[in-house]
């Protein structure tokens, strides 16, 4: 097990910089996903940890060792692929520890007996004569955490393992890669364009996007108290509402409401963005009014979702969504009384994107960036 | 990160160079040092044991030539006659076959058998079925056209557009197995939908054939007709070798027949390279159609 | 069941729905095109292969079409007395050798050309590619005299080497390997596995149908070489079976040309390759269809 250390890497392809001078520690035994659009840089990270792309700039290391100019397979890691890269002629066990003698580290019988236990942990010792053409989706992905977990490497790189499962049974291995973690303890780097798996099984979650890092931080804090708005509207299904309001003496107005922003009496920054996230709007006669004053809607969308009622309200031309409470008959021109909890304003800078203000009181007391 | 760029893994030159040096060598010796060595000696004049340069004497000689002028000719007429039968009949046969949906691989195989004939053998059968005295098919041929009042000689021997003929039909025969695999194929490729929509909207089977099917395969079908001229040009030289010698008074004197004898019986071989490198400019204009169109077509799909 | 009237019944369907193309009726008259067609291509062998059993005054009978008793002293005078045995012995040994060859040296570039990084690796392919333009008649001649000064008229070697570097071959595994998913060499190289390894454990278990289509394709190719054969071989015992054919045209007994032998001659020479497709023949159509994009 392995701490990893990225200083201020850069990777370009010709003209086009896919990663722009990430900085990122790893802590040992941590499990950290990358997260990030398509395009984001995410993928070709992890490739430059596992030596299977060279880094443009800057350095490198697993373990307290420069790795940067070191062949992947001397960098003690172990990669599972999105499409699982398994051998279709070879058994899932042969899949297993085919290659692990090259480096020429292991006998045959640790090999029998490492792929022997792999197996154990991950429930296919039945499976093990099978070809994978003879096994199910979840079945294949077993094998190559199986064969990931053979090699006993300092660290997990893991590039969207789950993205080719069906939805139910991406839910359960996200789940049993969360226990799988807990008992071996390996650090593990994890890719994945999916923010709720980001945010179910990171320790830590990493927000990338154009090449550049956004935000590192506890998925909860990440969604609490995002940094900017791309990690804002990013983080969190439905999206996050943005409004652009004027902001003096800690009363953003807009041409239909004005809001108070709790302890910032003194906060004056002119035109910026107010966010606000869909389940922190909720119809008025749903509870009792945690907000000062309340706000006519006209709804335009109704989409019930079963655990609750997304509406789409317009207030002054402007689209909100608003996440109700399920069976109401609400329908399209209806009119709704809006409230918000005032303990879930994010206020953004209009041009940078930079968050200026969040309304929760937590965050004077942890500053940003530590892990709670 | 384009998709091939993460395949090239491997970053060790020697290793490279040594895994390319076999095909390297073969190509450089056996096919590069010769070809080049045509054009160098299509500029002199040889006999057994000497060359001297000549300047372009060969190809003087060669555009002078009434008779390479005649093989021009028949070459051309020779490809034409037989790119044209083969592949109409192939697409006849291909079509029957794409629209039947029983037994579908019993006809398969037994249709592009041919693939497999040698064209020695094909010329060396129809040599002998087709003898103007004792083949059992001049007879047959011989008893239909009496039953129209006609009395047929069938001396392909003596004849020269039946030896044209003759010969046209047997390198027919042999190329229809090869014609009908790509076709199969290409047929294949077309979008079920494609079909379904032509038969919802009543389009006859003939009109499907030549108004759908033909434009959607027209890459293969230019791809048949180099690869068939090809074929014509240089792999018909057995049965031609077999079945005429470029006889009756050289009506079948094609041009890879006439360089073979101009090179290895007359050992003219100065005259035989500037024929060579006639047939390369041939093959030059036809890959270059070839490529010209699959690129544009390669567009539209 | 009375086929006018089906006929009739689905040609009203027909024209109601426009479909049902795969009723038996209506294809019927593509079943009977498609029996004729196959039966007028393949009257010629069989009547070859009925006539190679036939002694020369059945023969000259012209119209018998019965199976003559000759048969088996056809064969064998063809193949012992005529050599053909002999001759179809090198052409096994050629044949074999090519293909053995053209899919080694080939797997071997197109390892290179798709999983190394070198660089005008471009140039290479399109060097390789353009071979296509240089059949053997563009270069005979001076193919020849190399031969000549190598000294390999008359020998295997003049028959086989030339043969061995394929344009082909390599564009059709080049193709394969692209479209195997780039995880796999990658997943190879984490484990410090090099090419030549790959090669044989993954690549070549990986592409055994494209490898069977490749060899039939080549292993036709070769056996039916007949023009440098000819132009290279001018001794009997190191002659191929397409050549060979050409030495039993005269044969003659009494002043009759014994065109049962000859047919017999023919249908050996027919034989190994026509097994080869029909053994072979799905790799093979896989193997074109996969050349078309």
């Amino acid at each position: 097990m392995a701490e990893i250390q990225l200083e201020n890497i850069t990777k370009r392809f010709d003209d086009v910089v896919a990663v722009k001078d990430l900085n990122l520690e790893v802590k040992d035994g941590e499990f950290i996903v990358v997260v990030g659009p398509s395009g984001c840089g995410k993928s070709t990270t992890l490739r430059m940890i596992s030596g299977l792309e060279s880094v443009s700039e800057g350095t490198i290391r697993i373990g307290g060792v420069d790795v940067t100019g070191q062949e992947p397979s001397d960098r003690g890691i172990a990669m599972v692929f999105q499409n699982y890269a398994l051998y279709p002629h070879m058994t899932a066990k042969r899949n297993m520890t085919f290659g692990m003698n090259s480096a020429g580290s292991f006998t045959d019988e640790e090999i029998e007996e490492r792929a022997m236990s792999a197996a154990e942990i991950l429930n296919i010792t039945d499976l093990l004569d099978r070809k994978p053409g003879a096994l199910s989706g979840g079945e294949r992905q077993r094998v190559a955490l199986g064969r990931a977990i053979c090699r006993d490497p300092q660290v997990f790189l893991m590039d969207e393992p789950l993205s080719n499962l069906d939805a139910k049974l991406r839910v359960q291995m996200r789940a049993e890669l969360a226990k799988l973690h807990d008992e071996l303890g390996t650090t593990t780097v994890y890719v994945t364009h999916d923010q709720t798996e980001a945010m179910t099984l990171g320790d830590r979650v990493v927000v990338l996007d154009g090449g550049q890092l956004q935000q590192v931080d506890s998925p909860q804090r990440l969604y609490d108290f995002p940094e900017n708005r791309f990690v804002a509207e990013f983080i969190g299904d439905p999206a996050m509402n943005m409004i652009a309001v004027d902001v003096a003496d800690g009363t953003a107005s807009h041409p239909a409401f004005t809001i108070p922003l709790p302890d910032a009496d003194s906060l004056s920054v002119g035109s910026s963005v107010l966010g606000v996230r869909p389940e922190d709007l909720y119809l008025a006669d749903e509870r009792e009014a945690t907000s000062p004053e309340t706000f006519e809607a006209t709804v335009s969308v109704t989409e019930p979702l079963g655990d609750s009622l997304l509406l789409h309200g317009q207030i002054e031309g402007h689209e909100f969504k608003i996440q109700a409470q399920p069976r109401r008959t609400i329908t399209p021109g209806d009119t709704v009384e809006l409230g918000y909890d005032p303990d879930r304003l994010h206020l953004f800078d209009r041009d940078t994107g930079e968050a200026i203000y969040h309304s929760d009181p937590a965050v004077s007391v942890t500053p940003p960036g530590v892990t709670q | 990160m384009s998709e091939q760029s993460a395949r090239e893994v491997f970053t060790n030159n020697k290793e490279a160079v040594l895994l390319l040096l076999p095909t390297l060598l073969v190509i450089v010796v056996f096919l590069y040092w010769p070809a080049i060595d045509t054009f160098r000696l299509s500029f002199f004049q040889t006999s057994l044991t000497s060359e001297r340069f000549a300047g372009t004497y060969n190809y003087i000689r060669l555009f002078t030539s009434g008779s390479y002028q005649n093989s021009l000719l028949v070459t051309f007429g020779f490809g034409f006659v037989v790119v044209a039968g083969s592949m109409l009949l192939s697409l006849f046969i291909s079509f029957m076959l794409y629209e039947v949906d029983r037994f579908t691989s019993i006809y398969l195989i037994t249709a592009i058998w041919p693939y497999a004939l040698p064209p020695a053998v094909a010329g060396l059968v129809l040599l002998f079925l087709l003898q103007p005295d004792l083949g059992i098919l001049t007879y047959w041929i011989r008893s239909l056209g009496a039953v129209f009042g006609l009395d047929l000689g069938l001396d392909w021997r003596t004849s020269g557009p039946l030896a044209f003929t003759v010969v046209s039909i047997t390198a027919i025969w042999k190329q229809l197995g090869y014609n009908i695999i790509f076709m199969v194929a290409a047929m294949n490729n077309i979008p079920n939908t494609i079909d379904e929509a032509a038969q919802l909207d009543g389009i006859s089977r003939t009109n499907r054939l030549f108004k759908i099917y033909v434009p959607l395969m027209s890459p293969t079908l230019v791809f048949l007709v180099v690869i068939n001229t090809i074929y014509a040009f240089f792999a018909t030289f057995p049965i031609i070798d077999l079945m005429t010698s470029g006889g009756p008074g050289g009506a079948t004197n094609i041009l890879i027949y006439k360089l073979f004898i101009d090179a290895f019986e007359n050992f003219n071989l100065g005259y035989a390279a500037a024929q060579s490198l006639v047939l390369f400019l041939v093959v030059g204009v036809l890959m270059y159609i070839q490529l010209r169109v699959t690129d544009r077509y390669a567009h539209y799909g | 069941m009375a086929k006018h009237d089906a006929t009739e019944r689905d040609a009203v369907d027909q024209y109601a729905s426009g479909s049902f193309s795969d009723a038996l009726p209506d294809n019927l008259w593509m079943h009977i095109g498609l029996i004729a067609s196959i039966a007028l291509m393949s009257l010629p062998i069989v009547l070859a292969a009925i006539m190679s059993t036939q002694s020369v005054s059945q023969i000259y009978e012209v119209t018998n079409l019965a199976p003559g008793g000759q048969g088996v002293d056809n064969y064998t005078r063809a193949l012992f007395e005529h050599n053909l045995f002999a001759f179809m012995i090198n052409s096994f040994i050629m044949a074999i050798a090519i293909v053995v060859g053209k899919i080694a040296l080939s797997l071997l570039a197109a390892l290179a050309l798709v999983y190394y990084d070198f660089p005008y690796k471009n140039a290479v392919f399109v060097f390789v590619l353009f071979t296509l333009m240089l059949p053997v008649p563009v270069r005979i001649v001076p193919l020849f005299e190399l031969m000549v000064n190598l000294d390999w008229i008359n020998t295997m070697w003049a028959i086989t080497v030339p043969y061995l570097a394929s344009a082909t071959a390599v564009f059709l595994f080049r193709q394969h390997f692209m479209a195997i998913p780039a995880s796999m060499v990658e997943a190879a190289k984490l484990d410090n596995i090099g090419g030549i390894k790959f090669l044989i454990y993954v690549l070549i278990p990986m592409s055994k149908g494209m490898i069977a289509g490749v060899g039939v394709i080549t292993y036709v190719y070769a056996w039916n070489q007949y023009l440098w054969p000819l132009a290279v071989i001018n001794n009997e015992e190191n002659q191929v079976l397409q050549v060979g054919l050409k030495s039993l045209e005269g044969t003659a007994a009494a002043g009759q040309i014994e065109w049962g032998l000859i047919m017999s001659g023919a249908i050996i020479a027919l034989i190994p390759p026509l097994i080869v497709l029909v053994v072979l023949h799905k790799p093979l159509l896989e193997t074109f269809g996969l050349q078309q994009k």
